[in-house]
C-alpha cells in the first residue's frame, strides 16, 4: 500500500543522506541536494533526519493515496491542493485512503522535499536509498518517478500535527552569499584572477542538474599551459574549464575531476545552492575561520 | 616503508583533504595500498576515500580540524605504509569480439590496418593492470595495450555504449560497468557483470592493481554466459 503517481513532475527521485564509502569505485555520493529541507520534512512527520524522501525539481507531483498516512513538504514552496481544495503546506498533511493530492504552481525556490511518516518500502543499495539516475542505482528502480508508479510506504502512520517554524521556510533571495574555502588549485590562478573570482556575481545557467551547475559569469583565466592529473572531487567544487567557464559540482558529480578548482563551497552551505534560480546572483567569499584553516594547512605544503 | 612521500596536504573544501604525493617509483601502487588501508581502518568521521594517479582525497562528515592531530595521524599512516603485494588477484575476463556487439571493431581494424584476428590476438596476449576505477561507478581503467593497438579517443563520443563493452584508447583498455555515453573505441563485450550490488562487502569484481587477461569467446558462448549471468543475478 502506498501512493499511486498520476503525474511525477519533471524530475522526481527518492533521495536520502547520500551513499558514502563507495567513491573509490567511482560511485558519486548522490543524496538530497538540499539536506536541510529534507531534514525539516522528516522532522515534521517524526522520521529520522536522514530518512529517504522524494526530491522534486521545478515541478511537483500529483498522486492518489491508497492508505491513511501523514506527510510533510519542505524546501521549494508550491501551491498544493487536497481533493481540489488549496491547503496549507506549513504543517503536516494527513491523507486518507483515496485522497487526491496535487502540487500546482511553484512559488519559491527550486527543489521540494516530501517525507512520509514511516518512510518508503524500498531496498537500500550500498547503504543508501538515493537514486543515481546515471547508473540506474538505488531509489525507485534506479530512475526518476513516472506516472503509474506505485510507491509503497513501509509503515504508514498518522502523526500529530507539527508546524514548520517560519524562520525555516524558504524565502526568496535576490542575492546569495556563499561561504567557501580556497580550492586545491587556488594558487595556480593569478592574484588578479582570484580577486575577480571572489568579487564577481555568478548566475545559474539552464545547464543545471544534480551532477553540476554551469554558472554564468565573466570568464576566469586559467594559467597558460596549466596541467593537472585528475583527483578526487567533492560536491561544491567550482571547476574552471579551459574556456574560462565555471562548473559547480553537485551531489551526483563524478568522483574525480581534472579541471582546476578555484574554490570549494563549505559542505554546510550546499543546501542553499540547491534552491538558486536563474535570475538570482551568487557571490562566494572566504570567511574568517576558513582563512585560519588555510594558514594552518600552509604548514603542510 | 617510505613507499609514499607526501608532497603537500591541502584542504579540499572544509570537510576534505587532498594529499599529493612526490613522483616515486611505486607511487600508484602505494596510493592504492594507502586507500585500501584507509578503507580497512577508517579515520574518525571519514566517509570517502578517492585514490587517483598522484593523489588521494579523504572526505569527512565534519570540517577538518588542522589542530586535532588528524594530520599527524595521516602522516604516520603514510610512513608506516607497506605495499600490499599479496592482495593482487588475476582475473580472466571472457570477451566476445564480434562486430555485432562492438560498433567500432571494423573501424579500429581499418585504422590500425590489421585483421580482426590480429586485433583479437594483440588484445588477448597482454596482461593488463587495473590502474583505477572511476568516471562511472565501476568503470575500470586497465593499462597494457599492445603498442600497435593504440588510438586516441574518438573525436565525437558515442551517445550510448552498452554495459560490458570493452574499449580501447591510448595505452588503456576500459570496461564499461554500465551503459553510458563514451569516447573510447569499442572492440568487444563481456557477458559478465563487473558491478554486483548484491555482494555488499565487495560489489566490484576488479580492484586497483589487479591483473586481467581477456579470453576470446564466440557469440554463442557470449549469449549462453549472458543468460546464465542474468539467472544468477535474478533479473
Amino acid at each position: 500500500m502506498g501512493i499511486e503517481v498520476l503525474q511525477a513532475g519533471t524530475f522526481t527521485t527518492v533521495q536520502d543522506k547520500g551513499r558514502y564509502g563507495w567513491a573509490h569505485l567511482g560511485v558519486p555520493v548522490a543524496g538530497c541536494m538540499d539536506q536541510q529541507s529534507a531534514q525539516l520534512a522528516n522532522w515534521m512527520v517524526g522520521n529520522q533526519p536522514t530518512s529517504a524522501v522524494l526530491e522534486m525539481t521545478w515541478t511537483g507531483m500529483e498522486f492518489t493515496c491508497q492508505v491513511d498516512c501523514s506527510m510533510a513538504l519542505a524546501g521549494a514552496e508550491f501551491e498544493c491542493s487536497l481533493n481540489g481544495r488549496i491547503i496549507n503546506t506549513d504543517q503536516v498533511i494527513n491523507l486518507r485512503i483515496g485522497d487526491h493530492f496535487k502540487m500546482h504552481r511553484l512559488l519559491q525556490g527550486v527543489r521540494a522535499y516530501l517525507a512520509f511518516a514511516g518512510g518508503f518500502d524500498l531496498t537500500a543499495v550500498g547503504g543508501s536509498y538515493s537514486t543515481l539516475v546515471v547508473a540506474g542505482l538505488g531509489g525507485y528502480a534506479g530512475r526518476s518517478l513516472q506516472a503509474g508508479d506505485v510507491l509503497r510506504l513501509k509503515q504508514p502512520t498518522t502523526v500529530a500535527s507539527k508546524t514548520k517554524p517560519q524562520w525555516k521556510k524558504l524565502k526568496r533571495q535576490s542575492i546569495h552569499v556563499i561561504r567557501a574555502m580556497p580550492g586545491p588549485e587556488y594558487d595556480c590562478f593569478t592574484p588578479a584572477v582570484i580577486r575577480q573570482a571572489f568579487g564577481q556575481a555568478y548566475q545559474l545557467s539552464s545547464a543545471a542538474n544534480r551532477q553540476g551547475f554551469r554558472l554564468i559569469a565573466a570568464a576566469i583565466e586559467t594559467p597558460k599551459g596549466f596541467h593537472m592529473n585528475s583527483s578526487g572531487l567533492v560536491p561544491g567544487s567550482l571547476q574552471v574549464t579551459p574556456d574560462g567557464q565555471t562548473i559547480l559540482a553537485m551531489q551526483d558529480a563524478q568522483t574525480t575531476g581534472g579541471y582546476p578548482r578555484i574554490l570549494v563551497v563549505d559542505q554546510s552551505q550546499i543546501h542553499q545552492l540547491a534552491q538558486i534560480r536563474t535570475d538570482e546572483d551568487v557571490y562566494f567569499y572566504v570567511g574568517h575561520d576558513q582563512r585560519k584553516v588555510v594558514k594552518l594547512a600552509a604548514n603542510y605544503q | 616503508m617510505g613507499e609514499l612521500q607526501i608532497d603537500h596536504i591541502l584542504p579540499n573544501g572544509d570537510c576534505g583533504l587532498l594529499l599529493r604525493f612526490a613522483d616515486t617509483e611505486h607511487r600508484l601502487a602505494a596510493i592504492h595500498s594507502l586507500a585500501a588501508d584507509m578503507l580497512r581502518s577508517p579515520l574518525a568521521a571519514m566517509t570517502n576515500v578517492i585514490p587517483a594517479t598522484d593523489s588521494l582525497v579523504l572526505v569527512f562528515s565534519k570540517p577538518v580540524d588542522f589542530t586535532s592531530g588528524l594530520i599527524d595521524e595521516i602522516k604516520f599512516r603514510v610512513e608506516q605504509l607497506t605495499i600490499g603485494q599479496g592482495l593482487v588477484q588475476t582475473h580472466e575476463i571472457p570477451v566476445c569480439y564480434a562486430a555485432s556487439l562492438a560498433n567500432d571493431l571494423e573501424a579500429v581494424c581499418a585504422e590500425l590496418q590489421c585483421s580482426q584476428q590480429q586485433l583479437i590476438e594483440r588484445h588477448t596476449n597482454s596482461v593488463y593492470r587495473v590502474d583505477m576505477l572511476g568516471f562511472l561507478p565501476g568503470f575500470a581503467y586497465l593499462s597494457g595495450n599492445h603498442p600497435a593497438m593504440q588510438l586516441p579517443r574518438k573525436a565525437t563520443p558515442s551517445l550510448q555504449v552498452a554495459q560490458g563493452s570493452i574499449a580501447i584508447a591510448g595505452q588503456q583498455t576500459g570496461i564499461y560497468s554500465l551503459a553510458s555515453p563514451g569516447g573510447w573505441h569499442v572492440i568487444g563485450r563481456t557477458p559478465i557483470a563487473l558491478l554486483d550490488w548484491q555482494n555488499n562487502s565487495q560489489p566490484m569484481l576488479l580492484k586497483p592493481m589487479d591483473k586481467v587477461t581477456f579470453i576470446p569467446i564466440s557469440l554463442t558462448e557470449f549469449h549462453a554466459m549472458e543468460a546464465a549471468e542474468e539467472s544468477t543475478n535474478g533479473h
